[in-house]
């Protein structure tokens, strides 16, 4: 069970974004793609998602190309709102039991509150924080069996941080594949399990976190000074 | 289907209030102007009963027919109604752009339900044939109520009945709106959905492409204005030389447009499946 | 499901008021009519279609009534008719039409009634293959199309021919000879040259070219228009003839070559015979110089086989002459119809054809038809408008159709 990416290209007009990506995110993982701010890490997810179509290479999930059925087994949560901003939060949790099969509205309540969200609110009126924290709720209330994730963190203010980190390490991740992206290492470090290093739409290094830590000694902060400053 | 029908509502729930708008200002100009005129009419008439403004050959002396009233109203009933054709024609756009402006992008989450992404582009080609029907209907509906109007305010001495098709044909965007003939009426919204189509596909070529899309969208929709313009000239129409008759090439028209129209809606769900992006 | 309710009322207004108009309110009770015969042979009267205009309304409605029935154009404008309408300026004979229906791929890009000759036996079609420019006297090929229509046998062939090439105007069959007419216009230049080009039908070869009229050249402002009458008669007559008009005309302001108005000074009509090649002018009082045709004056002409008709009409009365281009008898103003004499106040509109003459007749209610044969003035046919459904005498009236023209299609 796993997000298999291979040789991957992708052009935004004349510029290469994507040059012969390759890499694999398991199921029971969590995978982080780090890069500096344009390295093509978005873009990636949106090509895992097929929101965005590539122009060589194959991404598959379990086997099967992005897209109809494939969407009840992964979910993505965006780093921007992407539902109507006149919609309220309760008019949301419908739309998402309307068309998902796999959605869990009993979860989707439990991580209502667990944020602290107001169900009444509209989406157009929430601060990012809160933005930030209705995308993950709207993602986790799907059963799916991997949820991709572009940058979580970045811009949020520090308690909605706190909240989000806690949902990252409980149960409601355990058995998922996770696959997210951010350019800031920071608290994330403990969270990952494989690092994925992105420059210049190629990949430069990518490991497992334990095995580093334990074999090189080196955390994944001392491997990107080492790859990114040479 | 069900999950077909569930894209419709929601993108007509979406336009509910725009559509209730131009339902109010349609009703507010066109009873407004009826009422206008009437109470004009009126005051000359109680003054001298046997006056009538009606230069009509037809209708007896002194008296007022409702397809009198609607002739005299033309410039206050038009004006709504343009106004909800430039609404409306606008709306083709904003239909799909809307999910793409602002600081919400919807369109992510309508690429990523599950099942197959045509539905989308139908939803919202059904929501715009609600949007422009609905608005037909209503009219047509708010035409007895305002004839009831007109039966409420003049006596019934001094009123003369009229048939609808005469009413309509008293207006001139009602006219056109409405054609005489009921082939007509097929033929000029059949027109209607295919210009809707090749703008549709145009747009997500447009999305699809970014800049140079632009273009290609642009070309797209001048293509098929071009060939369904010059079609019947094309293959000949009115050249006694030409191979095939008269009711062939009719027959060659409308076949050709209805395989461009199938062939727009087949290219609009590819690129949607295939090519769009976010 | 209840929070669907606003969707589902849209989509049931969308579609419920739209059908319900057009299945049961737009019923516009506009009363259909039909030529009905009073006295003589309903096949007399042939294709003959009124048209003019029904009131009681506020917009009078475009009406056209025949025997079968009438058809209101309002009611029938839609793309797909105006589409077909577009080779309506092709006026062909009732023959012709229906051959065409009858033999759809023989007939096949060969639709134009100047350029065909059809008859019971024969159709014959003539076509340009190739031209060879307007400067140059080479002439061209012309490409013949003969079809036998009773053993139904086709053949095709091409002729290379000598004459100024122009549009082919008419084609007659005389024998073994096909006549081919043609009008040599320049482009701009009103003044054409006439010719008869012969091709032999059993050698398939052009056999000579005769000139009809020639163009002459513009001095100063006076040029000669000229012009053919076609004949009627679709038999395979002896005689063949047609008609040359030579009219001398004055250039009043603009130029040639653009536009421009002229007056005419002269004018002369000749008797044509394909068959002997002789030109003869016939006599002055059949030729139209302008004093005629005025609101209360009005013409119509005819050439049917050997004879030349001329009616002159007004509201009272038609008055009929006729000159034959063979024996020369000129049967001048023989005949004259009145409206009274039919039980009508006033005459509406005249045409001759098919060697008859057709009067649309007005009364005080419903308008009437006389078709009286030009040979033997005998009424042919009288026949009155009516209502297809006599209910609808009570809430129309017939005196609110106004009919204004009539005409005739070549049998």
């Amino acid at each position: 069970m796993v997000i298999r990416v291979e040789h991957v290209h992708k052009r935004y007009g004349l510029r290469k974004v994507l040059n012969g990506i390759s890499f694999t995110a398991d199921k029971g993982q969590i995978t982080c793609l780090i890069g500096i701010n344009g390295a093509g890490k978005s873009t990636l997810l949106h090509a895992v998602m097929g929101l965005t179509p590539i122009h060589g290479g194959h991404i598959t999930i379990d086997g099967e190309a992005p897209g109809k059925q494939v969407y009840e087994r992964i979910a993505f949560v965006p780093d921007h709102l992407t539902m109507p901003p006149g919609m309220r939060i309760s008019e949301s949790l419908r739309f998402m039991e309307d068309f998902y099969k796999g959605w869990n509205m009993a979860r989707a309540q439990e991580l209502l509150q667990f944020f602290g969200l107001e169900r009444t609110e509209r989406l157009g009126n929430l601060s990012k924080g809160t933005t930030a924290k209705f995308s993950l709720m709207l993602g986790l209330g799907q059963d799916t069996d991997y949820i991709l994730m572009d940058e979580p963190f970045s811009g949020i203010d520090m308690f909605s941080r706190e909240k989000i980190t806690e949902v990252f390490t409980s149960d409601l991740i355990e058995d998922r594949g996770v696959l997210f992206t951010t350019h800031e290492i920071a608290e994330m470090e403990r969270l990952m399990d494989k690092a994925v290093l992105l420059q210049d739409g190629k990949i430069i290094r990518s490991f497992d976190c334990e095995v580093m830590r334990y074999e090189e000694g080196k955390s994944v902060r001392d491997v990107m000074r080492e790859v990114y400053q040479s | 289907m069900n999950r077909y029908l569930k894209l419709v509502h929601m993108e007509v729930h979406r336009f509910r209030y725009l559509m209730l708008f131009l339902m109010g200002i349609i009703l507010i100009f066109q009873v407004g102007a009826i009422i206008s005129v009437l109470s004009d009419e009126l005051s000359l008439k109680w003054e001298n009963p046997a006056y009538s403004s009606v230069r009509q050959p037809f209708v007896p002396e002194g008296m007022l027919s409702f397809t009198w009233v609607i002739s005299q109203t033309n410039f206050y009933f038009i004006i709504p109604i343009f106004i909800s054709i430039a609404v409306i024609g606008l709306y083709i756009f904003f239909i799909w752009y809307r999910d793409w402006l602002g600081k919400s992008t919807f369109i992510y989450r309508l690429l990523m339900l599950p099942g197959a992404r045509c539905q989308i582009y139908l939803a919202k080609l059904t929501a715009i044939l609600i949007f422009v029907f609905g608005l037909v209907s209503y009219q047509l509906l708010l035409l007895p109520v305002e004839k009831l109007l007109f039966q409420m305010m003049v006596p019934a001495e001094w009123r003369v009945d009229s048939y609808w098709p005469e009413v309509i044909s008293a207006n001139l965007a009602l006219d056109m709106l409405l054609p005489r003939n009921v082939e007509q009426f097929f033929t000029i919204y059949g027109a209607g959905i295919m210009a809707v189509l090749i703008i549709f596909t145009a747009i997500l070529l447009e999305r699809s492409y970014r800049r140079i899309g632009i273009l290609y969208g642009l070309l797209y929709v001048a293509v098929h204005v071009m060939a369904v313009m010059f079609l019947p000239d094309l293959l000949g129409i009115g050249n006694p030389d030409s191979f095939l008759y008269t009711d062939e090439i009719v027959g060659l028209v409308f076949g050709i447009c209805l395989v461009l129209l199938m062939l727009s809606v087949l290219f609009g769900f590819r690129l949607l499946a295939k090519k769009i992006t976010v | 499901m209840k929070r669907y309710w606003m969707t589902l009322l849209f989509s049931l207004l969308a579609i419920g008021g739209i059908s319900v108009y057009y299945s049961m309110g737009s019923v516009d009770h506009l009363p259909d009519f039909k030529l009905e015969a009073l006295e003589g042979d309903p096949d007399e009267l042939g294709a003959v279609s009124l048209t003019g205009t029904y009131g009681g309304r506020m917009k009078s409605e475009v009406v056209e009534v025949t025997a079968a029935g009438s058809r209101y154009q309002d009611r029938n404008t839609n793309v797909r008719n105006q589409l077909l309408g577009r080779d309506k300026w092709f006026s062909r004979s009732m023959m012709f039409d229906s051959f065409i229906g009858e033999r759809r791929n023989v007939t096949r890009g060969k639709k134009y009634d100047l350029q065909a000759y059809i008859n019971e036996d024969w159709f014959i079609y003539a076509k340009w293959a190739d031209f060879r420019g307007d400067s140059s006297d080479q002439g061209g090929t012309m490409q013949i199309t003969v079809y036998d229509r009773k053993a139904d046998k086709e053949r095709q062939f091409e002729v290379d021919v000598r004459v100024f090439p122009g549009a082919i105007a008419d084609v007659q069959k005389l024998g073994n000879e096909l006549h081919v007419v043609i009008n040599n216009y320049l482009s701009y230049y009103p003044s054409a040259a006439i010719y008869d080009l012969v091709i032999d039908l059993s050698s398939e070869k052009w056999d000579r070219t005769d000139k009809l009229a020639g163009k002459n050249e513009l001095s100063g402002k006076i040029f000669t228009r000229n012009s053919i009458y076609l004949n009627e008669d679709l038999s395979e007559s002896s005689s063949a003839f047609m008609l040359v008009n030579e009219a001398k005309e004055s250039i009043i302001s603009g130029s040639i070559g653009s536009s421009f108005e002229s007056e005419r000074l002269s004018e002369h009509l000749y008797a044509y015979s394909l068959l002997t090649g002789k030109k003869e002018e016939i006599p002055v009082f059949y030729t139209l110089s302008k004093s005629f045709d005025s609101e209360d004056n009005r013409f119509k002409t005819s050439l049917y086989g050997d004879t030349y008709s001329l009616v002159k009409y007004s509201v009272q009365s038609a008055v009929v002459s006729q000159y034959n281009l063979s024996t020369k008898e000129d049967r001048r103003e023989y005949l004259k119809l009145t409206p009274e004499q039919f039980g009508a106040v006033k005459i509406g509109d005249a045409v001759l054809g098919n060697n008859k003459i057709y009067l649309l007749l007005l009364t005080k209610s419903a308008p009437l038809v006389a078709v009286v044969d030009l040979q033997d003035t005998t009424i042919l046919y009288l026949g009155q408008v009516a209502y297809v459904n006599p209910e609808v005498a009570e809430t129309e009236k017939i005196e609110y159709l106004r009919l204004g023209n009539i005409y005739v299609k070549r049998q």
